[in-house]
């Protein structure tokens, strides 16, 4: 499934640990922090190899990723907007983010 | 702390951030260098050469000096493949890095994809050397082979090297063989050995596989031996051929020595002796060997005077004593016959020119017989002969063959067609002489004749004729006959020659064969002259063999006088004079005739009267037997065959019954039993009826299209109805004419089960169709078919048969009869053939004579001509008449032109104008205004004008152009009548439109741009869409937006139109330009 090149790459980066989502909460930040150092890990990594290809950054909570990637192809290079978020939250969280007051809810006034 | 915690992925982030921002460590990958490198070699900068696998690069000095460091390892020699392999660089490289090493180096050089040092061809040098040493001779072909390496650069290695390291000689005759002078001399020793040990030839390739010699060198060893005298022999043969031999002298003295102690011993040379003493051609050799003796040379063997002066002696002994002698015993027991045969006519040639009146005869090649030998033999022939002759006379043998052969001479040109029969009885005729022979006493002959049938009887009388004639014409005719048959067969000569005392031994089988041949013909020959002498003698004695025959004539022509008595009765019945006078005519031509026949034929039998016994008698014959007939017989023979003539068969009865009465043939002809007749009247009739029908039927056959057949059966069924005694009778004549012959049955059966087939059998007979409907209609009779059914169903059959082409092209039959016309083959034929292949009705023979009588006149078209029609009433005066009238007045109508010219329809006229005089009618065009030739000159000055401006300033004169032009608009406008234009069908309804429907009111619309023509055309076209303004404000501010949203090039266009339309008016003369 791996090719060999794609399993060294792996083998270079610390594992992550903590088995986590966003909602939960402390573990999550564990999480996060791991996910930033095998980041580091890799973008280093890739820097020192000559193969740096994407710049990223995420917001604050870590659930939305965004940044750039690209590709040299024929002396050309073809850039890419990458963004990916966490989602979508489950049902049961909604009414914890309304008071959170990250989303709002308006009730439906005209019927069907 | 989770605040500390989120601090940290903060801190993380930032770092992850600079972890990103931190330039990046610039590397080049493998392909970015392979990519370098191919720039550099692109633009010439590098010149290096890729290892097979494109992974490394080699300079081309770098791989110069990998060769010759290989070439070194690998001891001077070195394969391109090879190094190509350990080098890992493409062949092709090394090849060209090789080729520059032998041109550069003079001590490298490149031979057949190897690369070879100076250092190994030293080595070479010296290992063939060590090589030349050990066996004595080296080939370049061997050396060659083992190093593998091309013989002309093998070959200038070599003698480069010859005399320096290699110690040897070249070959004079072959410059690729090199070897040693001990070699040399070994050769030779062995040579000259083996060639002085040699007692008997020898083939060279045996004596040089046995030494071991080389061939090539063998024949320069040997020239030089034979130089030197040193060889016992000489070689024959040609070198390169490989046969050649060495003869030893020693040998060849001893067969000379052989041969001629032989001959001197046996006088004479056998040829296979010869060969086997290895003589290729013995009669060569022999004439060669023995010039001054006179020798015979024979098939197999040369034979000297000795034996033949021997023979000599012999046979002059034999001929001087008259008796035989065999010269096989005197020759050498290996002489053939042949030889034996040879020897003999050349002794025999000599005595001919020393005693001409010798006879002598020659048997089996060998033997000797003299003519008074012979006789001897001859001797006890004489008395055989004679009983033998006896014999045949006797049998009757020699009659019949003299009779044939009398015949053949009579008619030997008609005989020649049947030679088959005339081989079987001579056959037979042989079989019977022997018979004759073993049966040994006259009563067995005797017996033997009895029992052969009367035909045999008969030939023995006419040959009894035959003989008086041969008597009378002198024994021409009956020695070739004679000559046929043959008295004593090769058989019965050899057995009585075997008793002779001469002939006693064994082995004389085959002489006594020959002399029986020899003897044969002269043998019969004396045998048929005494037959003849016997013959004579024992004519007399055949009488009493006549009363038989007699007797058995007596009955059979009794029989058949009683049928004929009994036909004639039948006839008598028939009630049609005609038919009865048409079957007693055939009655006289059938059974009459036979009786007479026999009558006659009896007569010339006892009167032995020559006649043609194999034919049937004709009444020329029968006058011919008249004539030699006694005197007494000869009347009332007479009356008998003129009466055959009559159509009485009462006349003919009487006759025959005189003519068999006493006087004649001595016959007694049994009364009529009137009693037995009476008793079964019916069933004679009825037997009677049967045997009419059948003749009938028989001689409707004969006379085929002269009578009609079944007017006969009909009279003759209508006979045996009326007759009251043979009522009962009718089914069983019914069956049985049903089954007597095939064709009435099938036409019967046919008109019962509608079988088509046999109708058509029949009209392929040539029947018409009433003929097959008489026959139906004969048969309805008997089976009770209505008659118009029958004759229905045949003409249903027979139109349906005959269509083999069912209604083809009228053109068709024409070629046919055409074609048949051209073979000329008569009409009426071809409309049988017509009507047989095209069905009855496809052409009337009239029609068909018509034809033939047009195609025979020269006519070629099978088609029917082209009919004229009507002529056409239209003429070049009328058209030039109704021409003159329209150029009076181009306004006429057709109506008015009529009247002028009564005797033209209108209808004609009306083609006359449109389609000859190509006219077409139209209005006069109506223009707005009519222009006086003051306005036309106004207009035509201005186009002129303006064209010219145009002319010199070009596009730009339009841009100053200001036109103006004033229009009506109307609150509301109808379609134009252009634009109410549809397609439709000339059927559908016309639509109707109104133009009345006033506008209310309308505005005058002043437009500095254009003229009418273009704006206001367009303007126009937008308004009659249909719209209805309610006053002048909105009509006003529509048609102000109309102008607005035209585009510029829309007013352009009308400008540039301006052009054209000068242009128009200037050639017309200022006339009104529309449109």
């Amino acid at each position: 499934m791996v090719d060999e090149a794609t399993k060294k790459t792996l083998s270079n980066i610390p594992l992550l640990k903590t088995k986590a989502g966003p909602r939960d909460k402390d573990l999550w930040v564990q999480r996060l922090k791991e996910e930033y150092q095998s980041l580091i890990q890799y973008v280093q990594n890739n820097k020192s190899a000559d193969n740096d290809w994407f710049r990223l950054e995420s917001n604050k909570e870590g659930t939305r990723w965004f940044g750039k990637c690209w590709y040299i192809h024929n002396l050309l290079k073809y850039e890419f907007d990458v963004e990916f978020d966490l989602g979508p939250w489950l049902a049961v969280e909604i009414p914890d983010m309304i008071d959170k007051g990250a989303i709002t809810y308006k009730e439906k006034t005209e019927g069907r | 702390m989770t605040a500390v915690e989120w601090d940290e992925v903060k801190r993380l982030a930032a770092d992850f951030q600079r972890a990103q921002l931190s330039s990046t460590v610039q590397r080049l990958s493998e392909r970015n260098c392979v990519e370098i490198v191919t720039k550099l070699l692109d633009l010439k900068l590098l010149d290096v050469i890729f290892t097979t696998d494109g992974k490394e690069y080699v300079t081309p000095q770098q791989l110069t000096r990998e060769i010759r460091d290989e070439l070194y390892v690998h001891g001077g020699r070195i394969n391109l493949v090879e190094l190509a392999k350990l080098l890992n660089v493409d062949l092709s490289q090394i090849t060209a890095r090789a080729t520059e090493i032998d041109r550069v180096d003079q001590n490298c050089s490149l031979v057949l994809g190897q690369l070879i040092d100076k250092t190994y061809l030293n080595h070479i040098a010296e290992e063939i050397n060590e090589r030349l040493l050990q066996q004595g001779q080296v080939t370049i072909g061997d050396l060659t082979r083992h190093y593998d390496l091309p013989s002309d650069f093998l070959q200038t290695v070599v003698e480069k090297q010859l005399g320096k390291t290699i110690h040897g000689k070249q070959d004079k005759t072959d410059p690729q063989v090199f070897f040693t002078e001990s070699y040399v001399a070994r050769n030779r020793a062995c040579i000259r050995g083996a060639l002085a040990a040699v007692m008997r030839p020898i083939s060279i390739a045996t004596l040089l596989s046995q030494c071991g010699v080389e061939e090539r060198l063998f024949y320069s060893i040997i020239d030089n031996l034979m130089e030197m005298k040193q060889v016992p022999g000489v070689i024959t043969g040609k070198q390169q051929s490989g046969g050649s031999m060495y003869i030893p002298t020693i040998y060849s003295k001893s067969q000379n020595d052989w041969v001629n102690s032989f001959y001197k011993q046996n006088g004479y040379l056998e040829y296979d002796a010869l060969s086997r003493l290895g003589i290729s051609d013995p009669q060569l050799f022999v004439r060669k060997h023995f010039p001054n003796e006179k020798l015979l040379l024979l098939p197999s063997c040369a034979v000297g005077p000795q034996i033949f002066d021997q023979i000599e002696a012999a046979v002059e002994e034999a001929i001087s004593t008259g008796s035989m002698v065999d010269v096989m015993p005197l020759l050498p027991s290996l002489f053939e016959p042949e030889d034996a045969e040879e020897i003999l006519t050349e002794v025999l040639k000599n005595f001919k020119n020393k005693s001409p009146n010798q006879n002598v005869h020659i048997f089996c090649n060998s033997m000797v017989l003299t003519e008074q030998f012979m006789q001897k033999l001859a001797k006890p022939f004489d008395a055989i002969i004679q009983k033998k002759a006896e014999e045949i006379v006797s049998s009757g043998v020699y009659l019949s063959a003299q009779a044939e052969s009398k015949l053949q001479n009579n008619r030997s040109l008609i005989e020649q067609d049947e030679p088959s029969s005339k081989a079987d009885r001579r056959e037979e005729r042989r079989k019977k002489a022997t018979g004759g022979k073993g049966g040994g006493g006259t009563q067995g002959r005797e017996t033997k004749t009895k029992s052969t049938k009367k035909k045999y009887q008969r030939g023995k009388v006419t040959a009894g004729d035959s003989d008086e004639e041969v008597t009378s014409s002198g024994g021409k005719a009956s020695k070739s006959g004679v000559n046929k048959l043959e008295m004593l067969n090769i058989e019965d000569i050899k057995e009585v020659l075997i008793t002779d005392e001469f002939l006693q031994e064994d082995d004389f089988s085959e002489l006594i064969t020959e002399i029986a041949n020899y003897l044969h013909p002269s043998l019969n020959k004396t045998g048929l002259a005494a037959a003849q002498v016997v013959f004579e003698s024992t004519m007399a004695s055949t009488a009493q063999n006549r009363r038989k025959t007699h007797s058995e004539l007596q009955d059979k022509l009794n029989a058949m006088v009683t049928n004929v008595r009994l036909f004639e009765k039948g006839l008598k019945q028939f009630s049609d004079k005609d038919v009865q006078q048409q079957l007693i005519k055939y009655l006289l031509k059938t059974l009459c005739t036979e009786i007479t026949n026999e009558i006659f034929s009896y007569v010339a039998q006892e009167n032995m009267i020559q006649y043609d016994q194999a034919k049937e008698l004709s009444p020329e014959i029968r006058m011919k037997i008249l004539n030699d007939a006694p005197n007494e017989s000869k009347e009332s023979l007479l009356k008998l065959h003129k009466s055959l003539n009559n159509n009485s068969v009462d006349e003919v009865l009487n006759c025959i019954e005189t003519a068999l009465g006493p006087g004649v043939c001595d016959m007694i002809l049994r009364k009529p039993d009137k009693k037995k007749e009476s008793a079964d009247a019916g069933g004679v009739v009825t037997i009677q009826y049967w045997t009419l029908s059948n003749f009938a039927i028989s001689y409707h056959y004969e006379f085929m299209h002269n009578y009609d057949m079944s007017n006969i059966i009909f009279e003759a069924t209508t006979a045996v109805r009326t007759s009251p005694s043979t009522v009962g009778t009718v089914d069983s004549f019914r069956g049985s004419s049903f089954s007597f012959t095939s064709d009435i049955t099938n036409i019967i059966s046919s008109s019962h089960t509608n079988n088509a087939a046999c109708i058509w059998t029949f009209r392929i007979q040539h029947f018409n169709i009433l003929t097959i409907a008489c026959y139906c209609r004969n048969f309805q009779y008997l089976a009770e078919v209505s008659w118009s059914r029958l004759v229905a169903v045949v003409w249903q059959q027979w139109s349906e048969i005959e269509a083999l082409i069912p209604s083809p092209a009228a053109c068709k039959v024409r070629s046919v009869i055409k074609f048949f016309n051209a073979q000329s083959i008569a009409p009426i034929e071809i409309h049988r053939q017509l009507c047989q292949v095209y069905g009855p009705n496809i052409m009337s023979k009239q029609m068909v004579r018509c034809w033939c009588r047009q195609f025979s006149e020269g006519r070629q078209s099978v088609h029917d001509e082209e009919r004229s029609g009507r002529p056409s009433l239209i003429n070049d005066d009328r058209v030039e008449l109704v021409w003159q009238c329209i150029m009076e007045n181009r306004r006429f109508t057709i109506m008015e032109l009529s009247s002028h010219f009564p005797q033209i329809s209108r209808s004609l006229f009306h083609e006359i104008v449109t389609k000859h005089l190509l006219f077409k009618k139209v209005c006069a065009r109506w223009v707005p205004k009519n222009l006086t030739p003051e306005h036309k000159m106004q207009r035509l000055g201005a186009a002129l004008t303006f064209l010219q401006w145009y002319h010199d300033d070009g596009d730009e004169f339009l841009d100053r152009i200001v036109t103006g032009d004033e229009t009506w608009i109307s609150h509301f406008t109808p379609e134009t009548k252009q634009q109410s234009m549809h397609w439709r069908h000339s059927g559908s309804p016309v639509r109707t439109k109104f133009k009345q429907m006033l506008s209310v009111r309308k505005v005058m619309c002043t437009v500095f741009w254009d003229s009418d023509f273009h704006v206001f055309l367009h303007l126009k076209k937008f308004l009659s869409s249909g719209e209805r303004f309610g006053n002048d404000e909105e009509l006003k501010t529509s048609v102000t937006r109309w102008f607005h949203s035209q585009a510029a090039e829309f007013y352009d266009r009308g400008i540039q139109k301006l052009i054209p339309q000068y242009d128009k008016c200037l050639n017309s003369d200022g006339g009104y330009v529309e449109k």
